[in-house]
């Protein structure tokens, strides 16, 4: 594995920062979570943001921590799938295939969320989980999936899991 | 708005514009000459809250105050406003943009999803046994993707699967020896050629070289697997020639398959049987088509069958 700066990533990979931080905003609307801020994409750490205000609920919380990994996963299935079939299941490539393999897999690999996410997540699963909620109980072990996600970002896990949920489990699947 | 007094110049300020430092209501001319001459620090201060102001719109409320929202007062108007903020106007094209490559990728390689589902389609009646309607499938689908190499192949074998099933062996031959041809590593493809071209020699009435290719065969799987195909070679010779050596040939190797195929297929093994005896009685040799359809109960009773 080499080393390429965070930022270049980022901006290869711009359409997954947008969709990630669209995925926060779209819970925080759906949870009716008021947005203060939002940066769907910039040069800098981080590339992208949304700033709400405390959820009222567990549940809130975590949807909207967990939102990317939800919203960038299908859209990543969604988006490699007609490239799919001409390369894995006839070997045939095209110009096309290879745009809308970029632009899955750039989305796919965003998935994760972030280490704010999981601190954030963490902070309230402790809160909730005070109160034998199980969804928080339950979340426990996904923060540590997060955490160890993101520490593995060096070894491009996060490209990876792209490429998992891109290429590997539709063909699995169909 | 509220209206407070600096606890240090006693000036009337609004209560957003004022700070509380170790308990003291500052002005902002005061907090920062406090700091300055180091009275105390930056991180001592907090600012003031005044939630009859609205903190989005500045919208003053009079003496009500307005609904906290992360610890400031927003004017409901703002409060739904933030609560469902609308997307960004960019976000609408750049959706619709995904959409379109989307589709336009779909479309693009929609042939490819037509050879996809046929093939899975293919692989479904072969499953069932229909090699005809496998081979249709098979042959849309190469028709759709007309440079993939396997969806070729995949087409030459279930045509010659088909084909071999109908009993047309030469065409049959020719479509095994395609595959071959395209993966001559594949040695299900070398067997089916190996059969076809046996039926085939048989077809064009080449007795001399159904014989060699059965003698060829057998030598690879062995006599016993190969009795049957042997019984019926030595028969066609000596249906052509009349020479006993090889009636009694056909009678050694119809007695061996009657050993492997009896106890598995009765009914299979006494219709090649009476095959094999209406060849050597006759000295005609038919395809297996021609003979059910003339001998339609079978060639001889049932009781004068070996």
């Amino acid at each position: 594995m080499f080393f390429i700066p965070g930022q270049l990533i980022a901006l290869l990979t711009f359409p997954g920062v947008i969709v990630h931080e669209a995925g926060h905003m779209l819970f925080c609307k759906l949870r009716r979570v008021a947005v203060f801020d939002v940066c769907f994409f910039r040069f800098g750490n981080p590339a992208g943001y949304v700033v709400h205000e405390n959820p009222k609920d567990f549940t809130t919380g975590f949807l909207i921590s967990v939102g990317p990994f939800i919203v960038n996963s299908l859209l990543c299935i969604f988006i490699c799938l007609p490239a799919l079939i001409p390369l894995r299941f006839f070997g045939v490539p095209s110009p096309v295939s290879y745009v809308v393999l970029w632009l899955g897999i750039s989305i796919g690999m965003h998935a994760f969320p972030s280490i704010q996410d999981a601190h954030g997540l963490w902070v309230q699963a402790k809160a909730a989980a005070k109160e034998w909620n199980i969804l928080a109980m339950v979340s426990f072990p996904l923060v540590v999936v997060i955490y160890v996600a993101n520490a593995l970002r060096v070894v491009w896990v996060d490209y990876l899991y792209g490429l998992a949920i891109g290429l590997w489990l539709p063909a699995k699947l169909l | 708005m509220k209206k407070v007094q600096c606890q240090e110049c006693g000036g009337c300020f609004a209560l957003k514009e004022t700070v509380t430092a170790k308990g003291k209501c500052l002005c902002q001319e005061c907090i920062e000459k406090a700091v300055a001459a180091e009275e105390m620090t930056w991180e001592e201060v907090e600012r003031n809250i005044d939630a009859t102001v609205c903190a989005q719109c500045g919208k003053d409320n009079g003496d009500a105050v307005f609904e906290l929202l992360a610890g400031v007062g927003v004017c409901p108007k703002c409060t739904a406003w933030l609560r469902n903020r609308p997307w960004p106007e960019w976000t609408k094209p750049a959706l619709a943009l995904i959409v379109i490559v989307v589709i336009a990728a779909t479309m693009w390689n929609w042939r490819f999803v037509d050879a996809y589902l046929d093939v899975k389609a293919a692989q479904s009646a072969l499953a069932k046994g229909d090699f005809a309607e496998a081979a249709l499938l098979a042959e849309s689908a190469s028709r759709s993707v007309p440079e993939s190499q396997q969806v070729l192949i995949l087409m030459h074998y279930v045509r010659g699967m088909d084909l071999f099933r109908r009993d047309r062996q030469a065409e049959a031959y020719s479509e095994f020896c395609h595959c071959c041809e395209a993966d001559p590593t594949v040695e299900g493809f070398r067997a089916m050629r190996a059969h076809a071209a046996i039926g085939k020699a048989f077809e064009e009435r080449n007795y001399d070289e159904f014989m060699r290719l059965t003698l060829e065969l057998a030598k690879q799987w062995g006599e016993s697997e190969a009795s049957g195909m042997l019984a019926s070679a030595y028969a066609c010779k000596y249906a052509t020639t009349r020479d006993e050596q090889y009636k009694a040939k056909v009678m050694e190797y119809l007695a061996k398959t009657k050993e492997i195929w009896r106890a598995d297929d009765r009914e299979t093994y006494e219709e090649f049987e009476d095959r094999m005896i209406h060849r050597m009685e006759t000295g005609e040799i038919v395809k297996l088509a021609e003979f059910k359809e003339r001998y339609p109960k079978g060639y001889r009773a049932r009781e004068e069958k070996i």
